[in-house]
């Protein structure tokens, strides 16, 4: 599995702005934001906003880092 | 704060008040009914789906609220109850709950024996007839959460959620729409609500820079009331109540 980020801006309507989408494959199968501070616990964490296609059975919406979701995605696969 | 036996009736006879129009000899027959006043901690489950039950709660103090589960694991709040609400009348009529019923705050409950109640509603039609609007008006709120979880974008949903709560607290004499401490959590707010707990935060913070509502922990207040209801697609018709 070919895993590609794109980094992008997202109109939220919030600080949420930084975004990132995912490639899998050449397809475009995920849009993440990177949490600001108004979610107090979660800063920084990644946040799932949509998810194209075939959806992993255990759908998680945060993850730590990029690496951690890179490694739900194959793990899922 | 204790709860004596007196007052756990006399709760009961308030809310069957505010159904219906009862007469002396039908407060009294509620207020001869066997119970047994409980507690029980946030977070327990006061019946599961699938138990035969036998008894009917009555929620004195604290808050609680309905959920149903899928097969995977994915949970969904199908309505928040608070004081003086009747958890389970249904099992009068159906012998095993088809939810789960949780605690989400600490709470106190009146434990009536479902046959005892089923009694008096027999034998007692303006009790009866109480019951049975408390029933039309419980199905009348799910209606209003289909639509709400089905067909209102996250900031209405979360919005009339909030509404509906002001307003249900208002009814039961609990205090004001417009500043109150909200029980639930974010993530019990999203599985209310068919959202993430993140979008319940981002919808949150729309709501408070919008200028309707200030948060200070779980602390709301309400800044504006009209706004707000707007925001929130909420006419009140539906829950059948005055306040």
């Amino acid at each position: 599995m070919a895993i590609l980020f794109q980094p992008v801006t997202l109109a939220t309507g919030t600080p949420d702005r930084d975004g990132m989408l995912v490639y899998r494959d050449g397809n475009l199968f995920a849009v993440l934001s990177r949490l600001s501070d108004i979610h107090t616990d979660l800063e920084g964490h990644l946040f799932v906003e949509a998810v194209f296609g075939r959806v992993p059975k255990r759908l998680l919406h945060t993850f730590e880092t990029l690496e951690q979701f890179e490694e739900w995605l194959i793990a899922s696969d | 704060m204790a709860i004596d036996d007196n007052d756990a009736l006399t709760k009961v006879v308030q809310k069957l008040d505010r159904l219906g129009y009862l007469e002396d000899s039908d407060r009294d027959a509620v207020r001869a009914l066997p119970f047994e006043v409980k507690t029980a901690p946030k977070d327990h489950f006061l019946i599961r789906e699938g138990d035969e039950a036998t008894d009917c709660c009555v929620l004195l103090e604290g808050y609680a609220c309905r959920t149903k589960t899928t097969s995977s694991g994915g949970r969904q709040i199908v309505s928040f109850h608070m004081s003086g609400d009747i958890l389970d009348l249904q099992l009068l009529l159906l012998s095993r709950a088809d939810h789960n019923i949780q605690a989400i705050t600490d709470v106190t409950f009146a434990s009536v024996p479902a046959a005892d109640m089923r009694r008096i509603a027999q034998e007692y039609p303006r009790i009866n007839e109480a019951l049975w609007r408390d029933t039309m008006i419980d199905a009348s709120v799910f209606r209003e959460w289909v639509l709400n979880v089905g067909r209102r974008d996250s900031k209405a949903r979360v919005a009339h959620m909030l509404c509906e709560f002001a307003a249900r607290r208002v009814a039961a004499g609990l205090g004001s729409a417009e500043r109150f401490e909200l029980p639930m959590t974010q993530q019990q707010i999203a599985d209310a609500t068919g959202l993430t707990p993140v979008i319940v935060s981002r919808t949150l913070y729309e709501l408070g820079q919008d200028g309707v509502i200030l948060r200070d922990q779980n602390e709301v207040e309400i800044t504006d009331w009209a706004r707000f209801r707007d925001i929130a697609d909420f006419d009140r018709t539906y829950l059948h109540s005055e306040g």
